[in-house]
């Protein structure tokens, strides 16, 4: 009895989702892993609208998960949300881990879409009760409808704190301060949890401490899958290394979005439908010409991250796969 | 409670820095990791080995760049020549109870 | 816009209204417990996010230095939102709903477990 050739996504974010309803697309049989309860990674607890790059102007965040989810279903992919992929093992065996269900399967590909994580900011009393990490307050501003409190500072200088200072404002919170500051000069200091932040001789009265200082791909799956990683510092830091197919040599991994180099919404869904393509076509299921195009439409940001990654000395391997 | 992380000591009332922690799930402070490398380690590997930084729930997430940067700037090395920490499965911590359940898999649908 | 009802030492509380956000399918409210004090939570909801709302910042300590800890990663990476549900320790406020009747406590170090044992471990 033949089947098509199977494909497994790992995360079902804007890259993951794009990648499934890629592939399913063409003919494969797609099988998508979401560690959480509701797919749509970060587009579940974004508040402000989403330029997806596709010259149209921004989506609705959760409109655009909601249409990306239909897309891939509609493909013929199957979700599964709430299955954690807890690792892979040495013949490309793959451990899930499901709600009421612990299997293993053994993919002809795997396309990582694990996204990011946030960096860390170590200083004194950053373990305090009241300090989240950038996307904790999101989750709990935009996904819960929740305020952790009323005075916020941000730690961080980027997009990501930016957005988070609008969020903040629009669910009723404060923003106290924000910027860098190094460690130990930035401390906290309260009894149950966050009450004084005290930049140098300056003293600031909050709740809740975020640290948006960046993100880092999650690499931990291919890594395990044999995947040579670089350091990429305008990538978001170590990466796995793949080369134009989105395919990390001598591994039948491919990987997009985040997972491949911190980026926007927008890259993360043009790099996941190359990927998804890409990981088909190493299956026979389509043809180069197809990647080209899906590389073309990808725009600007998709071809410099090509160009990094290409650049990258791969700095190890992971030993005893 | 005890505590050493919210700069007031909850025994003696007085206001001090709270602890820095390069590894928030095992508590390992800044200091541990750049005691790890005076005793000589040169890896972030050995550093986790040394001080169990690394071995927790998070499996390095939270705490990986903090130690690298400890390491690269302890030995001199570029941040980018260090290999990252190994990582193995599972990814994240399962109650054994989960993986007893452990069935066939799905042969039925064509995935082995 | 805030509830203003919800009065606690930090200003935690609930969002009713967003300029941008559709609002949350209704859910239903359902009471559970923390250390025996009873707390409001939507149904479905996670833990961490209930407590959180009603203004508990702690949700655990610390084995080591028994620091206390309450959340810090919100998407079930980071342990410091573990708490105990019915007796079982080691659970994650953050990917754990809200069901009525949840008898939640603080997580003390690593916590002990008084819950019910699996069928496959006895005998």
């Amino acid at each position: 009895m033949s089947h098509p050739p199977t494909i497994l996504i790992v995360g079902g974010g804007p890259a993951g989702l794009s990648a499934a309803a890629a592939a399913a697309e063409v003919g494969a049989s797609v099988m998508l892993c979401e560690e959480q309860p509701t797919p749509g990674g970060q587009l579940i607890y974004r508040a402000q609208p989403v330029d997806t790059g596709s010259g149209g102007g921004a989506e609705r965040p959760e409109i655009l998960a909601k249409r990306l989810v239909e897309a891939a279903l509609s493909a013929g992919a199957v979700l599964k949300p709430g299955v954690l992929v807890a690792g892979r093992y040495g013949d490309g065996e793959i451990l899930l881990v499901g709600p009421g269900r612990t299997w293993t399967v053994t993919p002809d590909a795997v396309i990582l879409a694990t996204g990011s994580t946030d960096l860390p900011f170590p200083f004194p009393g950053a373990t305090s009760p009241g300090v989240f990490s950038c996307r904790a307050v999101k989750i709990l501003l935009n996904q819960w409808r929740v305020l952790p409190g009323r005075r916020f500072a941000i730690v961080g200088a980027g997009a990501d704190a930016e957005d988070l200072a609008v969020d903040i404002l629009l669910g009723g919170g404060e923003v106290v301060w924000s910027g860098i500051a190094p460690p130990p000069l930035f401390q906290t200091w309260g009894r149950d949890g966050v009450e004084t932040l005290s930049i140098g001789p300056s003293h600031f009265e909050v709740d809740v401490i975020a640290i948006a200082v960046g993100r880092q791909a999650d690499f931990a799956l291919a890594a395990m899958s044999g995947a040579k990683l670089g350091f990429a510092p305008e990538l978001g830091g170590w990466i796995p290394i793949a080369d134009d197919r989105m395919q990390c040599p001598e591994q039948a991994i491919f990987v997009a979005g985040d997972a491949a180099g911190i980026g926007s919404v927008a890259v993360a869904m043009a790099e996941g439908r190359l990927t998804g393509l890409a990981a088909a076509a190493s299956l026979g299921l389509t043809g180069a010409h197809v990647l080209d195009e899906a590389r073309e439409a990808g725009g600007a940001e998709l071809v410099w991250r090509g160009d990094v990654r290409r650049g990258l000395e791969p700095s190890h391997v992971q030993p005893f796969t | 409670m005890i505590g050493v992380n919210m700069g007031e000591n909850r025994q003696t009332g007085t206001r001090e820095p709270g602890v820095t922690f390069a590894c928030r799930c095992e508590e390992v402070r800044n200091e541990e990791i750049a005691a790890a490398v005076l005793a000589g380690s040169r890896s972030i590997d050995d550093v986790k080995r040394r001080t169990r930084a690394g071995m927790g729930a998070c499996q390095g997430i939270f705490c990986m760049p903090t130690i690298a940067a400890i390491v690269a700037q302890a030995t001199g090395t570029p941040i980018g020549r260090l290999a990252p920490m190994t990582a193995r499965p599972p990814v994240r911590p399962i109650p054994i109870e989960r993986l007893a359940e452990m069935d066939d898999g799905g042969r039925e649908t064509g995935w082995r | 816009m805030v509830e203003d009802d919800q009065t606690t030492a930090h200003g935690a509380g609930r969002i009713t209204e967003h300029a941008l956000l559709a609002p949350l399918q209704t859910a239903a409210i359902e009471s559970f417990f923390f250390d025996g004090v009873e707390v409001e939570g939507r149904v479905g909801e996670p833990i961490a996010a209930a407590l959180l709302a009603a203004g508990q910042r702690i949700f655990r300590t610390m084995p080591e230095y028994g620091d206390p800890r309450g959340g810090y990663c919100m998407v079930g990476r980071c342990s410091d939102c573990l708490v105990v549900v019915n007796g079982v320790p080691g659970v994650r406020a953050c990917m754990s709903p809200v069901t009525g009747g949840l008898h939640v406590q603080t997580q003390y170090g690593l916590g002990e477990f008084h819950g019910d044992e699996p069928d496959w471990l006895q005998g």
